[in-house]
């Protein structure tokens, strides 16, 4: 799942936000940028060399994600619009299949689908990091505007199809070592099965949020980059 | 006289007019829109003037007053929103108590459908106990809203009968399962017992606030916005929230489920929620100015954090 939270782009270029809130965000931001742009480089440098991606950028693609949580906090307190609640989704469905998944199941982690993962995010967000800096400096440049509602078309569905492949391939794992799961009976008279916690959300949960997010991202790219010539009514 | 009524795409609603008696009330407006458009019942319209000069929210049209209170006259235009189909609230509330008394003694009585893979054994006390509340409290809420509320609406969106049943009915089978479950392992009763005891005095606390909420509001439910007083409103404005999760966690501590406890997180998320907007709102009118009471200070729902 992407993480591109359906913040108003306007959201970013509020002039009424104060000045120090501005600034962070131009440090968040820019920090980020360096994160991805420098996970992209590493990534492709694995894959030009034929080295483990996973063992080469797993721990930039870590820090960044976890970083990223970060974005949850600016929605609750309102520097950046949207709902924190949407904004923690997308941050945990990412979240769930890097450090829920990857992390705790080795055997899947030279797959195919972690390059597909690392490459469709890492390139999706060294376009969108430093498309929001430069909104938030100023006046983003055509060409970033378009690459920033273009890139998703061919990079969501490949960011999809590897975490999709990720988690079909750890569940057997998942299950025979019962990851992140506890049954009964105990003292909390609690249980929770991660193996159907997994299956349900690539199975429904995943598809559901994609074509939701595909839909709303070719809605937005039709706004900004072929904006109707706006008739006001009175 | 011939009323303008708009729609907030700015046709209007029916062509060359809506007519109504420039004396009448607001009821004959919605009435006459009713006859032009026999789809829109009454209580599926929401007519508001445009925003006052130095405000922001359009004005709503309240059903009780007549249009000359809103010095609405032929040249006034009012704008329509069409709210959706609605239902009663009480039919909405009344299924979505009654599922939850349904769904929990379906799990309690019915344990070889719903764990075919372990072997039915018998009940503990503190599984009868916890059935005994859950049915109590469910029978309490569906007795309250035929006895007790008064609502200032008659209905709501259609959809939220979908929307609450889920919630409540999902809930009420996820702290059934692990509450029933023949792996259950039980709290001593010695230590179950007052728990439950404690969530029944939260549960008649609550009741008493409910009872004194609905007295601040006539039959019809009318009567505006009232600084709610007695018991423990003295200290919290939404006290019967304070009760009723009070009530849940004792009841989470007396069957020892997370379950029930992330049944309770939940619903505190949401009458949080609630009981900051009611605060607000009620310090907003009650502000002290121009011979208005002030609202007294008070906790907003869970004293001594919120």
């Amino acid at each position: 799942m992407s993480s591109d939270v359906p913040t108003a782009w306007q959201s970013m270029k509020s002039s009424s936000k104060p000045d120090r809130a501005k600034a962070y965000l131009k440090l968040y931001n820019g920090l980020q940028m360096i994160g991805w742009i420098s996970a992209c480089i590493i990534t492709l440098v694995a894959i030009w060399t034929g080295q483990s991606i996973w063992d080469l950028a797993g721990f930039t693609v870590q820090v960044c994600q976890a970083a990223a949580f970060l974005e949850v906090i600016h929605a609750a307190t309102g520097i950046v619009r949207g709902s924190p609640a949407t904004a923690f989704l997308q941050w945990f469905g990412r979240s769930n299949v890097l450090f829920g998944i990857l992390l705790y199941t080795p055997e899947v982690q030279q797959d195919l689908g972690v390059t597909l993962i690392f490459v469709a995010w890492s390139l999706a967000e060294a376009v969108r990091y430093p498309w929001y800096l430069s909104m938030l400096l100023g006046t983003p440049s055509e060409w970033l505007t378009w690459l920033r509602y273009s890139c998703f078309i061919p990079l969501y569905p490949l960011g999809i199809t590897g975490e999709a492949l990720v988690t079909v391939k750890a569940l057997p794992h998942i299950q025979r070592r019962s990851v992140h799961s506890t049954h009964l009976p105990n003292r909390a008279n609690f249980a929770f099965d991660y193996y159907w916690f997994c299956l349900i959300g690539v199975s429904t949960i995943m598809p559901a949020a994609f074509v939701t997010l595909y839909l709303y991202m070719l809605r937005q790219r039709r706004k900004r980059l072929h904006p109707r010539p706006e008739a006001k009514r009175d | 006289m011939k009323l303008k009524v708009v729609s907030r795409s700015g046709k209007e609603l029916v062509a060359g007019g809506v007519d109504v008696d420039a004396s009448g009330t607001v009821e004959d407006l919605s009435k006459a829109i009713y006859r032009a458009k026999p789809k829109l019942y009454p209580s599926r319209q929401r007519l508001t003037l445009p925003a006052e000069a130095g405000s922001k929210k359009p004005r709503v049209l309240e059903a009780g007053k007549k249009l000359s209170d809103y010095d609405i006259n032929a040249n006034s235009q009012v704008a329509f929103k069409d709210l959706g189909p609605q239902i009663g609230y009480k039919t909405v509330f009344f299924w979505e108590y009654f599922g939850p008394v349904l769904v929990y003694a379906l799990i309690y009585s019915l344990p070889q459908f719903v764990y075919p893979w372990h072997r039915v054994v018998p009940k503990n006390k503190v599984q009868d106990l916890a059935l005994a509340y859950w049915s109590f409290h469910y029978t309490k809420r569906i007795l309250e809203t035929f006895l007790v509320h008064r609502f200032s609406h008659a209905t709501m969106p259609i959809f939220n009968l979908v929307k609450n049943c889920s919630y409540y009915w999902g809930f009420a089978a996820y702290v059934a399962y692990f509450i029933n479950h023949p792996l259950y392992t039980a709290p001593p009763i010695e230590r179950a017992a007052p728990l439950f005891a404690f969530a029944l005095l939260c549960q008649a606390a609550n009741f008493w606030c409910h009872i004194l909420l609905s007295r601040l509001r006539s039959p019809s439910g009318k009567g505006g916005y009232t600084i709610p007083r007695g018991f423990l409103f003295e200290y919290i404005t939404c006290a019967n929230y304070f009760c009723e999760i009070l009530g849940w966690l004792a009841f989470t501590a007396g069957t020892q489920t997370v379950a029930a406890g992330l049944f309770i997180a939940a619903g505190s998320f949401q009458m949080a929620l609630w009981a900051k907007a009611k605060h607000a709102r009620l310090r907003k009118i009650f502000d002290g100015k121009n011979g208005q009471l002030k609202y007294p200070k008070r906790w907003i729902m869970f004293p001594p954090v919120f």
